[in-house]
């Protein structure tokens, strides 16, 4: 017990840190004077990562269009995890109240809301994803809107699950018996309950969303180019895996490590916010 | 309003829940034509098997389920459909404690302020006075006041009830239905609590609505008892009097099932077996003794 | 007295928590017999469950045996692999336990899961198996056992359940019975009728059975032996009579005077324990109740007391440094 408890603020030291670390990346990391990650160098197209500085210094290799890899992938933080955070936040939001107020009131609230739910689930969410930056165009404000519709999804059903549980508990009923009002039982009792599983789903969403957001830009719904995000690069990259795979290994490797830090930090916010372990 | 007049009145009380599902077969119902009025500063024991009604019954007291059939007054006052806003105020008065202490405490926020609560929809203190009233509600239910700004899983089983019980008396109502209080406690920690409902009772001039199963606590603790059976009460009235002189053959199978910790005793009695079968559901209650009555 | 059926000898059990050990079971030694019935009293965390399950091999993550020994008709329980304590489990001891929901399966017929019980210890055939299944559940008074048999244990109320659980204990007519809070759940009147059944199964198949209850009152009645428990310790142990009517322990007097009498005046509060209950990860170095009760004398403090025989009475001992009923003489009784 003492090792996994031990592991486990290791796990989440490490999350922390690399959060911090991409967040710090992402914020100065353009500041480095690294190649713009926008400037094509037909001369130097495909070259490998190397410390050569002959053709300039692409120390992650450059793309198909010469431009540096590494300074791609730095600015490529910058709108990956702006549109993934704020995605995740917009749906998260979205999603637990929904799921709250779906899984307090019941009957036919509840009815209305979960059929909307199981509407949306029945579409496949990169069609409908499709369909919408289609109708309204792709921008970065479009962009985060659908992805946030895309997941808000998830959470209503897992937090109208934990209610339908929490609802039942004896502490609910008697903050009925002292008549508090709905919104104080909703936010002051159900809420903090329910809320370590929402944080779970927004570590498994922020991976997802941004995965979704590499496909919808792969097929230029996303983000525009030449405006770089890691989603564009790895889908771009992906036609010179054999030639030249420094092209999606580092984007892809980044996306990776976001997902692996958010998680680990995921999981150990949930013991953190279980007064039952500290 | 007269003093004479019962605190709380039920009368006719029926409880159905809606069948689920598109089978339309009409479902029992919970509690069926249960009246009961409970005096000022009375306890009244409740007892009856699980699934009797017994704790439905409480929570329809408290309009925490709405009413079927029937009527219930408050106070004086019928609520039998009162809205929640109009219920609102007279939540003050009219309080509960559950079983289980580890289900009613919200586990993310500290007992000091689950205790407070009551206190903020129900007065307009500040901060620090509503403070002081919780250290004062801490001691009153024997416990340190220091520890109100822990997390319930810090306490035991025994001071959690404490604590539930200090929320329920912050408000300084007049009636507590206690369900089944002291059953998930520690056998050595169910004495604290009962003496501690009994001393509430005489200190503030409380009215209980005590469910329990124990029988020797209820004997002990209540006024008058009921016995509850399929959702009706078969026989009520003055506690040494049914348990003295038990009417009802239900009544009879569970006195001589209960467990008495004395060897001999336990070994010379004889079971007595409730057969519903042999027995008429009965029509009403009828006074058999002075106020204790018996349904035939 | 007969031949011991099992033995426990220094028993402990060890917990780890986040850095923390504690002792549910803290070195307990005791024999139970052929034919005996004994009831072992106690509160949460005094041991009473912890100590079965590890002599069935069924301890919790976290929980494990430190030392000591369960030896069960001359083999160690504790020296067994995973097959061999299976084989023991349901053959030779039958459990039941206090949730029949949880230990039934609930996707397989009542009568199949009687009969695979058979089928599996008994080297049965399915059609004999549920020949023996159904004769099973009309022993333990299951009524129309024949159509019973093909219903889900959802259909069964809480008491028929326990009673199922009662029929798939004894199929293979074990030596040992346990029941480890076998009618907590139950009302009052259906525990009366699971405790008359098993104690007349007890004649009919002369086995032991190991009855282990929170509620003191329910082993008054048909015990031989009684058994007090409290942190993971046996304070006091012997006949049953002699235990309820001269408790030597003062752990054992004051859970029978804090019980609400018949006679009690109304007015008058009960008696009532002082304190909470242990904590297995903080005990006293002393007499573990000794913080709790009024006779305590310094030495309860400071060292742990063995169990020692009481008066005359042949069986009767108890754990504690101070005798009773002198204590309460000097102290004028507890107040």
């Amino acid at each position: 017990m003492r090792v996994s408890s031990k592991f486990g603020s290791i796990a989440g030291i490490i999350g922390v840190s690399l959060i911090v670390l991409l967040i710090a990346v992402a914020l100065f990391g353009p500041l480095l004077g690294l190649a713009s990650p926008t400037a094509n160098n037909l001369m130097a197209r495909l070259a490998p990562p190397s410390f050569n500085t002959t053709k300039g210094l692409h120390l992650f290799g450059t793309d198909q269009l010469g431009r540096d890899v590494l300074s791609r992938t730095i600015h490529g933080a910058r709108v990956t995890l702006t549109i993934g955070a704020t995605a995740v936040l917009l749906g998260g939001a979205i999603g637990i109240v929904i799921g709250l107020v779906a899984g307090y009131y019941g009957r036919w609230v509840d009815a209305v809301l979960m059929r909307i739910v199981d509407v949306q689930l029945s579409i496949p969410l990169s069609l409908l994803a499709l369909l919408v930056v289609g109708t309204i165009g792709p921008s970065l404000q479009n962009l985060i809107f659908v992805l946030a519709l895309t997941s808000w999804v998830q959470y209503a059903r897992v937090v109208r699950g934990q209610v339908l549980v929490v609802r039942e508990r004896e502490y609910i009923q008697s903050a009925h018996a002292i008549g508090l009002g709905d919104v104080r039982i909703i936010f002051q009792h159900i809420l903090p309950n329910v809320l370590s599983a929402a944080l779970v789903i927004a570590t498994i969403e922020l991976a997802r969303v941004i995965i979704l957001e590499a496909a919808l830009s792969f097929l230029g719904l996303g983000v525009q180019p030449p405006s770089p995000s890691w989603g564009r690069m790895l889908a771009e990259g992906r036609s010179y895996m054999s030639s030249a795979p420094w092209i999606a290994i580092f984007p892809g490797a980044a996306i990776f490590i976001t997902a692996l830090s958010v998680n680990l930090t995921g999981d150990w916010l949930r013991d953190l916010l279980d007064p039952k372990v500290t | 309003m007269t003093r004479t007049e019962p605190l709380v009145r039920i009368e006719n009380a029926t409880k159905v829940y809606e069948s689920r599902g598109w089978r339309n077969a009409r479902p029992a119902p919970v509690v069926n034509g249960v009246s009961l009025d409970i005096a000022r500063r009375e306890i009244v024991g409740l007892v009856g098997e699980s699934g009797s009604g017994k704790s439905t019954l409480g929570r329809m007291v408290l309009r925490l389920e709405t009413l079927t059939g029937g009527r219930l007054w408050f106070d004086g006052q019928e609520i039998t459909n009162a809205s929640r806003n109009e219920m609102r105020p007279l939540r003050k008065a009219m309080q509960v404690v559950f079983q289980d202490p580890y289900a009613a405490l919200s586990p993310r926020m500290r007992v000091g302020d689950f205790v407070a609560e009551p206190l903020c929809v129900h007065s307009g203190r500040n901060r620090s006075e509503r403070e002081e009233r919780v250290a004062e509600l801490f001691s009153t239910v024997g416990l340190d006041p220091a520890l109100m700004r822990r997390f319930p899983h810090e306490f035991s089983g025994g001071q959690r009830q404490r604590i539930c019980i200090a929320r329920a008396i912050a408000s300084d109502p007049s009636f507590i239905v206690a369900d089944e209080p002291i059953t998930a406690l520690d056998v050595s920690i169910q004495a604290q609590i009962v003496n501690l409902f009994k001393e509430l009772q005489q200190r503030m001039g409380l009215t209980y609505l005590f469910i329990a199963h124990d029988l020797s606590m209820v004997r002990y603790l209540c006024d008058r008892v009921a016995v509850m059976l399929r959702g009706r009460i078969v026989e009520i009235g003055p506690a040494a009097s049914v348990f003295g002189n038990p009417l009802h053959p239900y009544t009879q199978a569970l006195l001589s099932a209960a467990p008495v910790p004395d060897p001999d005793v336990e070994r010379r009695r004889t079971r007595l077996i409730y057969d519903p079968e042999r027995y008429p559901a009965g029509e009403a209650l009828e006074e058999r003794a002075p106020g204790h009555f018996l349904l035939v | 007295m007969a031949e011991p059926l099992f033995r426990i000898r220094n028993l402990k059990i060890r917990i780890q928590n986040g850095g923390e050990t504690g002792y549910p079971v803290n070195d307990i030694s005791y024999d139970l017999c052929e034919n005996e019935t004994l009831g072992i009293v106690g509160e949460s965390g005094s041991g009473k469950s912890m100590h079965v399950l590890a002599m069935l091999g069924l301890l919790p993550r976290g929980l494990a045996v430190e030392s000591g020994e369960i030896v069960f008709a001359g083999r160690d329980l504790l020296k067994m692999n995973a097959q061999e304590l299976r084989n023991v489990r349901g053959k030779e001891i039958g459990i039941v336990f206090q949730d029949p929901m949880t230990s039934l399966n609930p996707v397989l017929t009542v009568g199949r899961q009687i009969s695979e019980v058979l089928v599996r210890h008994k080297r049965l055939d399915w059609r004999s198996a549920r020949a023996r299944a159904r004769e099973l559940l009309e022993l333990v008074g299951i009524p129309d056992a024949e159509r019973r048999m093909r219903a889900f244990p959802f259909q069964f109320s809480g008491g028929m359940r326990q009673r199922v659980m009662i029929a798939t204990a004894l199929a293979c007519e074990p030596r040992l019975l346990i029941a480890d809070e076998a009618t907590t759940a139950l009302d009052v009147t259906i525990q009366a009728q699971v405790i008359d059944l098993i104690r007349s199964l007890k004649e009919r198949f002369g086995m032991s059975v190991l009855w282990i209850t929170h509620d003191i009152g329910v082993v008054a009645g048909f015990a031989e032996t009684v058994q007090v428990m409290y942190a993971g310790q046996i304070m006091e142990r012997g006949p049953v009579r002699s235990v309820f009517y001269n408790p030597a322990s003062a752990y054992t007097w004051s859970l029978l005077k804090s019980l609400p009498r018949p006679d009690q005046v109304a007015g008058e509060p009960l008696y009532q324990i002082p304190g909470q209950p242990p904590n297995p990860f903080r005990l006293a170095k002393g007499d573990p109740f000794a913080e709790r009760n009024p006779f305590a004398t310094p030495r309860c403090f400071e060292e742990r007391p063995a169990l020692r025989p009481v008066g005359d009475v042949q069986g009767h001992e108890v754990a504690a440094w101070y005798d009773l009923k002198t204590r309460i003489r000097e102290t004028g009784g507890a107040e």
